[in-house]
């Protein structure tokens, strides 16, 4: 029967804190800093358990520890407190292919790292002909590692590492798999992987990887477990924490709200208004003078039946005046706003009027 | 495959740790066998004469420091050469063990933090490899003993229990330089600087009779030396002296147990540690 049980596992680093000056910090990702005992906590009491068939899903921003979790469930980095077990063969798809040398061939590679990975030297030579030809390397298979493109690289770590048939499969995300061509057929061949292994534990920022492939989800920051639900659930209620945060003018909110919706954008879905509001909000806080944005911003707050402040609104049109002075009706539109009663800013305000005038003189 | 549970941290006193994490470097010969002998290649991957690099260098400072010595010690010559020739092949053996043994854990990070990865097998690879370039500086040693008109005669098998020896030590002194460097990385350099020094004090280049009766004790009290001396003299067709065998067999066990220890109790530690 395979399994995986966690109970009550810490990672912890020992480190030195010679080289520490001044107080500790709180710091946006990582573990926690713990200058008494001179450790850091990457991990802090985790308790789970999977059986045959879990699909197990592992969030969270950068540094909340999910690779050092990842390792943890391969066995690599053993617990300093509690305890893991683990029935079943287990393989790992990470970023490093373990016994890769660059001075080696192609083949030779394959070799090597199938060995590393548990493979036998009889079952990677049958297997070498289909490994050869998914990784798409041509005559470059008997050329030396040191001479391939990153994409060949990535290409041939992911076919050996594929050609493993794990009982307990842990992947590590953003497996960058080269060209949209192969990343299709990567994406088939895992998606084979997956659904012959019994256990899988994926750490990915995709949320959309997550809800289809997982049945479950644990949410990671700094080191802690903060929920653990179907991942239906579980991005949501990410997803409203981090637009929560955003709102209360949080800059960590603030740009994760942003990375979630650039997330989306890029595979090419609709963030959510509120999660676009914020987002934006941060975008604007590094180039507060593009009107593309502004713009954007004032749109997402129109379409969401929010009121668009008057500041907005002469931020953008200064940012329109800048590129294209000669927009007579955003003049007029200027003197109108600068006679509203609301709060501007005085620093916006004088450049309000001066813009005003400079275009009446030059008319 | 069967379903063996694997329970981190590993349970149990440590040498108990240690010893399943050896059966399970053995059962993974295969890997390390093939990673031993692949990395000789790549090694020497883009140059034209390969491994024999190694010999040729060692012929040239048998050269130049058997003509210096034989001439500065008053030897002679052609049982000079061929005392220095095996000597350097023989240190080179146990120095390779110990000096670039302080490497082995730290090259193998890839690999031992991607999976529960017995740390013990990058031991085994290592000795493995010095093995390998013991072979090709065994050319050179045919040569030298072609040359000078020496036969060994059936002396040289005491070289085969004597080379089994020699590799058992080999291992538990890369495995320990391995976790003393991976943990204090100055340790390779003192490692090294020392091992130079000792190649001084170890009679190498000269007979162990130059020290005299009030430094003998420099060499007796030397495992080094009694080391190098159960495969040197089979090689030159002698016996190697009963104390020489005592010492090396003692040097086996002491340095394995605190070896196994030290691997056991820091087991679960060594992955931090990179």
């Amino acid at each position: 029967m395979v399994r995986l049980t966690v109970e009550n596992a810490w990672v912890e680093f020992p480190i030195s804190l010679k080289r520490m000056i001044g107080r500790p910090r709180t710091s946006r990702t990582g573990g926690q800093i713990d200058s008494k005992r001179s450790v850091v906590t990457a991990l802090r009491d985790i308790s789970f358990e999977l059986r045959e068939g879990d699909r197990l899903g592992l969030m969270g921003h950068n540094g909340a520890g999910k690779t050092t979790m990842l390792r943890l469930l391969a066995g690599a980095y053993p617990p300093t407190r509690g305890r893991l077990i683990s029935v079943g063969s287990i393989s790992t798809l990470f970023n490093a292919t373990p016994g890769l040398n660059m001075d080696g061939t192609g083949r030779e590679n394959l070799i090597t790292c199938g060995l590393h990975l548990g493979l036998s030297k009889k079952q990677i030579l049958s297997k070498m002909d289909e490994i050869t030809e998914f990784a798409e390397l041509g005559d470059y298979i008997d050329l030396p590692v040191r001479i391939y493109s990153s994409g060949m690289m990535t290409r041939l770590g992911f076919s050996i590492a594929t050609a493993v048939e794990p009982e307990i499969l842990l992947l590590d995300e953003g497996l960058a798999t080269g060209d949209a061509h192969f990343a299709q057929k990567a994406e088939t061949k895992m998606n084979d992987l997956i659904a012959r292994s019994s256990i899988l534990v994926i750490a990915s920022h995709s949320e959309s990887m997550l809800a289809k492939m997982c049945n479950r989800c644990l949410l990671l920051e700094h080191g802690r477990i903060v929920s653990d639900g179907p991942p239906k659930t579980l991005l949501d209620t990410y997803r409203s924490s981090v637009i929560e945060a955003a709102r209360k003018d949080d800059l960590d909110g603030l740009q994760r709200a942003y990375e979630l919706a650039m997330d989306m954008h890029g595979r090419g879905e609709k963030a959510p208004l509120d999660l676009e509001e914020q987002g934006l909000r941060y975008a604007l806080r590094l180039h507060p003078e593009d009107a593309m944005m502004l713009q954007r911003y004032a749109n997402v707050l129109l379409e969401q039946g929010k009121h668009v402040p008057a500041e907005l609104e002469i931020r953008m049109i200064l940012a329109v005046l800048a590129r294209n002075p000669d927009r007579p009706e955003m003049r007029d539109r200027l003197r109108v706003l600068l006679t509203s009663a609301e709060q501007i800013p005085a620093s916006v305000r004088e450049a309000a009027i001066e813009a005003s005038n400079a275009t009446e003189a030059a008319q | 495959m069967t379903a063996k549970a694997t329970i981190l941290p590993a349970p149990g006193n440590p040498f108990a740790v240690a010893f399943r994490d050896l059966v399970e470097a053995v059962r993974l010969a295969p890997v390390w066998i093939h990673a031993g002998l692949i990395d000789v290649v790549w090694r020497f991957r883009r140059t034209r004469i390969g491994p024999f690099w190694h010999t040729l260098s060692l012929a040239a400072f048998v050269l130049v420091v058997g003509v210096v010595w034989s001439t500065l010690l008053h030897q002679d010559p052609y049982g000079y050469f061929r005392y220095v020739t095996v000597s350097l092949i023989v240190w080179g053996l146990i120095a390779s063990f110990i000096t670039d043994g302080t490497n082995i854990l730290i090259a193998g990070q890839s690999t031992a933090l991607s999976m529960r990865f017995p740390y013990a097998a990058f031991a085994f690879a290592h000795v493995w490899r010095g093995l390998l370039l013991l072979g090709h500086h065994l050319v050179f040693y045919v040569f030298v003993m072609v040359l000078t008109g020496l036969s060994p005669g059936w002396t040289i098998l005491l070289a085969i229990p004597a080379l089994a020896l020699l590799v058992a030590n080999g291992v538990w002194m890369s495995l320990l330089a391995g976790i003393v460097c991976l943990r204090w990385r100055d340790m390779a350099q003192g490692i090294s600087s020392a091992m130079q020094i000792a190649m001084f004090i170890t009679p190498v280049f000269w007979p162990k009779q130059f020290l005299g009766p009030n430094l003998a004790f420099a060499a007796d009290y030397n495992p080094l030396y009694h080391l190098v001396q159960i495969l040197r003299d089979p090689l030159l067709g002698n016996v190697p002296p009963a104390d020489s065998w005592i010492w090396a067999s003692t040097t086996l066990v002491v340095g394995s147990v605190v070896t196994l220890w030290t691997y056991g109790r820091n087991r679960d530690r060594l992955p931090y540690w990179y």
